[in-house]
C-alpha cells in the first residue's frame, strides 16, 4: 500500500484557513457594531489555528515516518477528498501529500509560522487593523500549506498565488505610507512576471504527460525521455524539457528573488517586521527552491538547465551580497542577504545537491527568522525609544543611528550573535553545515553540473556573507554607540512573549544543522536529514532502459563517479542520479574525504575572515574604511545605488508600458481624425445633419418642440459623430483584413 | 405537431407570459406598479426556466430542423434566463433612484430574453437572424432607458447604428451562403459543403466572411469593438449588465451551432480569422483596460477581452468528436455570466449612493463601510482575472485545456497573458477598495435586498463554482454530448 488515505492531513491546512475566516468574520461584525476587536480574542484564534496546524503537523510526520514503505524505502502519506477539475484532457483531484520533501517543510512553515505569530502579538500590539493583520497572517500560512502540500501542479499553482496575494496585502499593510503601496504593487508586478513563465511551464507538463499529478508526471519522465529530449526547432534549438524546465524556473526566479526578478525583495521590507521574517525570509521566497526541488527529475534531465539555474544563483548571490556591504538600513542588509542566500539555494539545485538546497531552506529558515525577529526586536525598541524622546525624525531602522545596544539589549543581542554565527558560516551552528554541503557538492570531482568557477564564487560570497553580517552587528550592536544619549536610555529590551520566540530560533539556528552532520566530520547518526530524503529522490530516480541518445549521454555523463569508489551496492547506471540526490554513497574514495575536509577549513577560514576584516574595519580602524571608499570611488557608489538596477527597469520597462497603454488608449478613442478627415469631411457633415433631422424628430414626438432643441444639441455633441465614422472606418478596414486573411490563408 | 410545439415551448411559454404581465401592468391600479411588474416578470422567467428543467434531457428538432431543442440549447437558455433573471432584480431599484419608473423596462427584458433562447436554439440561418433582431430591438431601447441623459441617448444611437451594421453584414452573408449552398439549414448545410465544389466556391467564403463580421460585431471582438465601451459606459447599468451577459451568450451559442454545426468542414477558414480575433481581443481589450477610470468602461474592456477567451473555446472546436471546445465554451459562459452579474451588481448597489458615481474612486475604502460588499466585488474581480480558485479560473483553464488540445498552443500562451495582464486592472480595483481611506466618511449604500441577495448569491456561486467544479463539468459535458450525437 504505497498511498496511504491519511485524512488528518487536510486538518493541517484546514486549521489556518478557519483561523482566518473566523478572525475576518469577528472583525467585520465588530467593525459594524463600532466595537473595537479584542486582542486577546483575536490573537488566541490565530496563535491557536497556528499551534494546531503545527500540533497536526508534527502528527503527521510521526505517522510519515511510522507509515510503511515500499521496496525502495519510500513512505507517503496522501489525503483526496474529491476531484477538482475534470477534462478530457486532465484530471485534477484536490490531493495533499505527504512525503519526505513536504514533511521538512511543513515542519518549517508551521513550527516557525507559529514562532513569528507569538511574536507578532507584542510586535503588533495597538497597531490599526490587528485582526487584518492576523487574518492575513493565517490566510498566507494556509495557502503556504496549500503550496507545500499540494499533490499536483495546480494545487501548487493555487498555494503559490494564494501566497503572492497575501504577500501583496502584508507589504501594503501600511497602506497610508506611500512606499509601502508602491512596494506592494512592485511586488504583485514583479512576480506577474515570473507567474507568465510557471503557468507555460504548467501548461507544458500538462501537454506531454497528460497530468499534472507530481508523482505520475515524475515517475513517467523516463518513459517520455524521447519527447523531452527532442530539440523544438530543428536540432539546434533547446530541447522540450530545457524550455518547459527554464519556464518554470522563471516562476522560480518571481517568486525566491533571483536575477533579474529580484528587485521586489528589497521593497518589500516595507511591511511589518515579522512579515519579512515569516513571508520574505523563512518561507514564501523559499517556494521556488521549493519548486524546483520538486520538480529535480525534469531539472535533471536537461543539463542547460542547470547549468542556468546554477549560474543565475551564485550571480544573484554576489550580486546581492555586493550590495549587502554597503547598505545602512538595517532591514535592507538582511533583505539583500536573504536574495543572496536563496542564490545559494539555487547554487545547490544547479548542482544537482538537492538535499543541500533543502537543508539551507531549512536552515536559513531559522537563523534568518531569528535576524529578522532580532531586528524587529531593535526597530521596535528604538522606535519607543525615539518616542518616548519626542524624536520624530530619527529613522529607527538607520544603522548609522546605533551602535553600543548590546548593553541595553543583551537578549537580543544573544540571539543576534547566534544567528549572525550561523549565517556566518562558523562551526558548528546550522548554517556551517548547510553552506558548506553546497559548496562542496559544487566543487566535487565528478559533479557533471558543477564547476570550479561556481565554488570559487561561492566560496567567496561566504566570505563577503560574514563580512556583511558582522559589519551589520557591530553597527548596530557593539563599539560606542551613536545614539543619543536621553534616547539610549529610552531603549529597553522587549517584552518575553516577543524575546522567546526569537530566542528559540537561536537556539535552532545553533543546533539545526546536527541532524544532517556530513559523513567526513562525524561517526554516527550523520547526515539524518539526506536519509530522510533519499527515497524521495531514489523513487524517481532515471529508469535508463529506454534507448535514446539523450540517455547515452546522461549514463555516460553520470558513469561512476569521483575519484574514489562509487557504491558497490548501486548499478551505475544510476550514479548521476545517485549523486545529485545529494547522498553520497556508502564510501568516500580517500582523496574525496581529504579535498572535503580541506574545504570545510577553506570556508571556515574565510569566514573567519570577513568576520576579523568587519569588526577591525567597523570598531577599530574606520579610518580604513573611508579610504576604501574613496579608492573605490565609483565602483562605491554603483553598489550603493543597487547598480542602479530599479532605475533601469524604471525607464525601460515601466515607462514603455506607460507608453504602449496611452497610446492604444488615444488609439482607441477613434482621435483617428486624420484617417475620418481624409476620407471626407463633407460626408460627415452631411450625416450631422441627417442625425440632427432624427433626433429632433425623435425628442419632439417624445417630449415636445421646448427645450429639445436644447437638448438635442447636447446630446449631438456627446454623440461625436466624427467618432462614430472612426468606428466604422476601423471596422470595415478590420473587414478587409479578414477578407485577406481569407484569401492568403 | 405536437413535437414543434415542445421544441419551443420555452420561448412560447415566456413570449406569453411577457404578453400577460403587460397587460396585467396596464390594467393595474397599483401603487407599486413597478415593484408588482417587478415580481411578475421574475416569475415568468422562473417558470420558464421550470419548462426548461421539465425538458432537460430531450434532444428533438422542430419545423423541419430550423429549430433544435438538445442540451446545450436548453443550458445556454437557462444561462439567459438567469441572466434575465438577475437583471430584473438588480433593475427593481435602480430604476426607482434614477427617478424613471417606468414597468416596460422588464417587458423589454423578457422579449429580448425570447430572442437569445431563439439564437441559442436555432438550427437555420434566418431563424437565427429572426432570434438575433428579436433580442436587438429591445436592447436599442433599454441602452436610451434614461431619456433625460444625454450619455444614454448617445449610447442608444450609437447600439442602434453599430447594431443595424452588424445585421447588414450577417444578412449579406446569409444571402451569399444560401446563394452558394442553396440551403440555410444547418445540417443540409454541413452535407452540402462536405463536397469540394461548393467548400471552395468564393462565393461561400465571402458569406462566410460577412456572418463572422456580423458575429464579431455583436459580441464587440477587437477590432469592431469600438462601440462598445461608449454604449456600455452610456446604458443604464443593469442594461449593461444584461448587454454584457445575456447576448454574449446568445452569441455565441449560435456561433458555436453555426460553425460546428453547419460549416464545421470549412474549419480552417474560420479557424484563422477567429483565432486572429481572438488574440486580438484578448490583447487588446486587457491593455486598453488598464487605463480606464471608469468602471463600467472598464469592465467594458473586460468583457472584449473575456469574449476573446471564449473565442479561444470556438476556435479549439477542432475535434468534433472530443466536443471538449465547445464544452469549454458553454461552461465559460455559465461562470463569465455569474461573475459579471455579480460585479455589475455591486457596481448598482455602490450608484445608490447619493451622489454615487461610476468612477474607481467611488469604490475608496469601500471595505471599510461596507465589508461584505467588497469582500464580494473582491471574488468576483479575482474570479474574472482567472485566480485560483475562483470559477473563472476552472472555466479559462478549460477553455486553454482546449487550445491546448486542438494544437493551438500559441493562443493558449496568449490567453495566459491576456489574463496576467488583466490582474492589474482588476487589482487596482481591489487596491482601491481596501487600501485607501474613504473619501467621504460611511456613505450609505440603498438597502435593498433584491440587489443584495443577488449579489451575494453571484458571490456565493463564484466560490463554490471555483471549490466544487466538477459536478457542474459534469452536467455541462452530458449537455454537449447530446449536441454531438447527431
Amino acid at each position: 500500500m504505497e498511498f496511504q488515505n491519511w485524512w488528518p492531513l487536510a486538518l493541517v491546512v484546514l486549521f489556518p484557513a478557519i483561523g482566518a475566516v473566523s478572525n475576518g468574520l469577528l472583525g467585520l461584525v465588530n467593525q459594524r457594531r463600532g466595537k473595537p476587536n479584542k486582542e486577546m480574542v483575536v490573537s488566541a484564534i490565530a496563535l491557536g489555528a497556528s499551534f494546531a496546524a503545527f500540533l497536526v503537523a508534527t502528527w503527521g510526520v510521526l505517522a510519515l515516518v511510522n507509515a510503511p514503505a515500499d521496496e525502495a524505502g519510500y513512505r507517503v502519506l496522501s489525503y483526496e477528498p474529491y476531484t477538482w477539475i475534470v477534462s478530457e484532457l486532465i484530471k485534477v483531484p484536490i490531493k495533499l501529500v505527504l512525503d519526505p520533501l513536504s514533511a521538512v517543510m511543513v515542519l518549517v512553515v508551521t513550527g516557525v509560522g507559529f514562532l513569528i505569530h507569538v511574536y507578532s502579538v507584542g510586535y503588533m500590539h495597538g497597531e490599526e487593523g490587528y485582526y487584518r493583520y492576523f487574518a492575513y497572517l493565517n490566510l498566507f500560512m494556509f495557502s503556504m500549506l496549500i503550496l507545500v502540500l499540494g499533490g499536483n501542479f495546480l494545487l501548487l499553482f493555487v498555494g503559490w498565488e494564494g501566497v503572492g496575494l497575501c504577500s501583496y496585502l502584508l507589504i501594503g499593510y501600511y497602506f497610508t505610507k506611500d512606499f509601502a503601496a508602491t512596494a506592494g504593487k512592485k511586488a504583485f508586478v514583479v512576480n506577474r512576471v515570473g507567474d507568465f513563465g510557471f503557468l507555460i511551464g504548467i501548461l507544458f507538463v500538462a501537454t506531454i504527460f497528460g497530468t499534472l499529478d507530481f508523482d505520475t508526471v515524475l515517475k513517467s519522465v523516463g518513459e517520455h525521455q524521447a519527447a523531452l529530449l527532442t530539440p523544438l526547432l530543428g536540432s539546434w534549438g533547446p530541447t522540450v524539457i530545457t524550455v518547459l524546465t527554464l519556464s518554470l524556473f522563471v516562476g522560480a526566479m518571481g517568486k525566491s528573488a533571483q536575477i533579474p526578478l529580484y528587485v521586489w525583495l528589497p521593497d518589500a521590507m516595507a511591511g511589518p517586521t515579522p512579515v519579512s521574517a515569516l513571508i520574505h525570509a523563512a518561507t514564501m521566497v523559499t517556494a521556488g527552491v521549493y519548486m524546483v526541488v520538486r520538480c529535480s527529475p525534469l531539472f535533471l534531465l536537461s543539463p542547460t538547465s542547470m547549468a542556468v539555474v546554477a549560474w543565475i544563483g551564485v550571480l544573484t548571490s554576489l550580486m546581492a551580497a555586493l550590495i549587502a556591504m554597503t547598505q545602512t538600513d538595517i532591514k535592507k542588509v538582511l533583505a539583500y542577504s536573504t536574495v543572496s542566500q536563496l542564490g545559494y539555494m539555487f547554487v545547490a539545485c544547479g548542482v544537482g545537491a538537492f538535499g543541500a538546497a533543502i537543508f539551507h531552506l531549512m536552515t536559513h529558515a531559522f537563523f534568518k527568522a531569528c535576524l529578522f525577529l532580532g531586528s524587529g526586536c531593535v526597530i521596535h525598541a528604538m522606535h519607543h525609544a525615539y518616542h518616548h524622546t519626542g524624536d520624530g525624525e530619527s529613522d529607527p531602522q538607520d544603522m548609522r543611528n546605533m551602535g553600543g545596544l548590546w548593553a541595553r539589549l543583551p537578549w537580543t543581542f544573544l540571539a543576534f550573535l547566534l544567528a549572525t554565527m550561523a549565517i556566518a558560516g562558523l562551526p558548528p551552528l546550522s548554517g556551517f553545515f548547510s553552506k558548506d554541503e553546497i559548496l562542496w557538492k559544487a566543487f566535487m570531482p565528478g559533479n557533471e553540473y558543477g564547476s570550479f568557477a561556481i565554488w570559487l564564487i561561492g566560496w567567496v560570497v561566504a566570505g563577503m556573507t560574514a563580512f556583511y553580517m558582522f559589519r551589520l552587528l557591530a553597527m548596530t550592536f557593539l563599539g560606542t554607540t551613536r545614539v543619543k544619549r536621553e534616547t539610549f536610555h529610552q531603549v529597553h529590551e522587549l517584552p518575553w512573549t516577543m524575546l522567546a520566540p526569537v530566542l528559540v530560533l537561536a537556539v535552532l539556528s545553533v543546533a539545526g544543522g546536527w541532524i544532517n552532520i556530513p559523513q567526513v566530520l562525524g561517526s554516527e547518526s550523520t547526515e539524518r536529514l539526506h536519509h530522510f530524503l533519499e527515497p524521495q529522490f531514489e523513487r524517481y530516480r532515471l529508469e535508463m532502459g529506454a534507448s535514446d541518445h539523450g540517455v547515452a549521454e546522461l549514463e555516460s555523463a553520470g558513469g561512476p563517479v569521483g575519484l574514489g569508489e562509487v557504491s558497490g551496492d548501486r548499478s551505475p547506471r544510476g550514479a548521476g542520479h545517485e549523486l545529485l540526490a545529494t547522498v553520497p554513497a556508502g564510501g568516500h574514495g580517500e582523496l574525496e574525504v581529504k579535498q572535503e575536509l580541506s574545504l570545510i577549513w577553506f570556508s571556515v577560514a574565510i569566514g573567519v575572515m570577513g568576520m576579523v576584516l568587519a569588526g577591525w574595519l567597523y570598531l577599530k580602524a574606520p579610518e580604513v574604511l573611508e579610504l576604501i571608499r574613496s579608492r573605490l570611488g565609483r565602483f562605491y557608489d554603483v553598489v550603493v545605488n543597487k547598480f542602479y538596477v530599479d532605475e533601469f527597469y524604471e525607464a525601460t520597462f515601466v515607462d514603455g508600458t506607460k507608453k504602449l497603454g496611452e497610446n492604444l488608449a488615444k488609439f482607441d478613442l477613434a482621435r483617428i481624425d486624420g484617417l475620418v478627415n481624409g476620407v471626407a469631411k463633407a460626408t460627415v457633415w452631411t450625416s450631422k445633419k441627417s442625425v440632427r433631422g432624427d433626433l429632433n424628430f425623435i425628442d419632439s414626438a417624445v417630449n415636445g418642440v421646448g427645450e429639445s432643441i436644447m437638448r438635442a444639441g447636447l446630446v449631438l455633441r456627446r454623440i461625436q459623430m466624427g467618432s462614430a465614422q472612426g468606428y466604422i472606418v476601423v471596422m470595415a478596414a478590420g473587414l478587409f483584413a479578414l477578407i485577406v486573411v481569407f484569401v492568403l490563408l | 405537431m405536437a413535437q414543434n410545439l415542445i421544441v419551443v415551448l420555452p420561448e412560447l411559454v415566456l413570449a406569453l407570459l411577457s404578453v400577460v404581465v403587460l397587460l396585467i401592468d396596464i390594467f393595474s391600479e397599483s401603487r407599486s406598479r413597478l415593484r408588482q411588474t417587478a415580481g411578475l416578470a421574475m416569475m415568468a422567467v422562473v417558470l420558464t426556466l421550470a419548462v426548461c428543467i421539465a425538458l432537460w434531457g430531450k434532444n428533438l428538432s422542430g419545423y423541419n430542423g430550423i429549430v433544435r431543442l438538445d442540451s446545450m440549447g436548453l443550458l445556454l437558455s437557462m444561462v439567459c434566463l438567469v441572466s434575465a433573471g438577475a437583471t430584473i432584480l438588480l433593475a427593481s431599484d435602480y430604476l426607482r433612484q434614477i427617478g424613471s419608473e417606468k414597468t416596460e423596462f422588464f417587458l423589454l427584458i423578457l422579449l429580448s430574453t425570447v430572442g437569445m433562447m431563439v439564437m441559442v436554439k436555432a438550427g437555420e440561418l434566418l431563424t437565427l437572424f429572426i432570434g438575433l433582431e428579436t433580442l436587438s430591438i429591445p436592447l436599442y431601447v433599454l441602452a436610451g432607458f434614461r431619456r433625460q441623459e444625454p450619455r444614454s441617448q448617445e449610447a442608444a444611437l450609437k447600439y442602434f447604428l453599430m447594431g443595424a451594421f452588424a445585421s447588414g453584414f450577417l444578412l449579406y452573408g446569409i444571402a451569399l451562403t444560401y446563394a452558394a449552398t442553396g440551403t440555410t439549414i444547418f445540417s443540409e448545410l454541413r452535407h452540402s459543403t462536405s463536397t469540394e465544389a461548393i467548400a471552395g466556391s468564393p462565393i461561400l467564403l465571402a458569406g462566410l466572411g460577412l456572418m463572422l463580421v456580423g458575429f464579431a460585431f455583436k459580441l464587440a471582438l477587437v477590432p469592431f469593438h469600438m462601440w462598445a465601451p461608449d454604449v456600455y459606459e452610456g446604458s443604464p447599468t443593469p442594461v449593461t449588465a444584461f448587454m454584457s451577459t445575456g447576448v454574449k451568450v446568445a452569441a455565441f451559442g449560435a456561433l458555436v451551432r453555426l460553425l460546428g454545426g453547419g460549416l464545421a468542414s470549412l474549419q480552417e477558414g474560420w479557424g484563422t480569422a477567429l483565432w486572429m480575433l481572438a488574440a486580438l481581443s484578448i490583447l487588446f481589450g486587457n491593455i486598453l483596460a488598464l487605463k480606464q477610470n471608469n468602471l463600467k468602461r472598464l469592465l467594458a474592456y473586460s468583457s472584449i477581452a473575456h469574449a476573446g477567451y471564449i473565442l479561444v473555446g470556438v476556435v479549439a472546436y477542432h475535434s468534433l468528436p472530443t466536443a471538449f471546445g465547445p464544452w469549454a465554451v458553454s461552461y465559460y459562459l455559465a461562470a463569465y455570466v455569474v461573475m459579471n452579474l455579480g460585479a455589475f451588481g455591486v457596481l448598482i448597489l455602490v450608484q445608490s449612493r447619493p451622489g454615487g458615481a461610476e468612477k474607481l474612486e467611488d469604490l475608496r475604502g469601500l471595505s471599510q463601510s461596507h465589508p461584505l460588499v467588497a469582500l464580494c466585488m473582491t471574488f468576483f474581480l479575482l474570479s474574472l482575472a482567472g485566480m485560483p480558485p475562483f470559477w473563472g479560473f476552472v472555466a479559462k483553464f478549460y477553455v486553454f485545456g482546449a487550445a491546448i488540445q486542438a494544437g493551438r498552443y500559441y493562443l493558449a500562451i496568449i490567453g495566459v497573458l491576456g489574463s496576467l495582464i488583466s490582474i492589474f486592472y482588476y487589482l487596482r480595483i481591489i487596491v482601491e477598495m481596501y487600501m485607501s481611506e474613504p473619501t467621504e466618511p460611511e456613505p450609505k449604500l440603498s438597502s435593498s435586498l433584491a440587489v443584495r441577495v443577488t449579489v451575494g448569491a453571484a458571490a456565493l456561486l463564484t466560490l463554490l463554482g471555483g471549490l466544487f467544479s466538477s459536478g457542474l463539468a459534469d452536467a455541462a459535458r452530458d449537455a454537449i454530448r447530446m449536441l454531438i450525437t447527431p
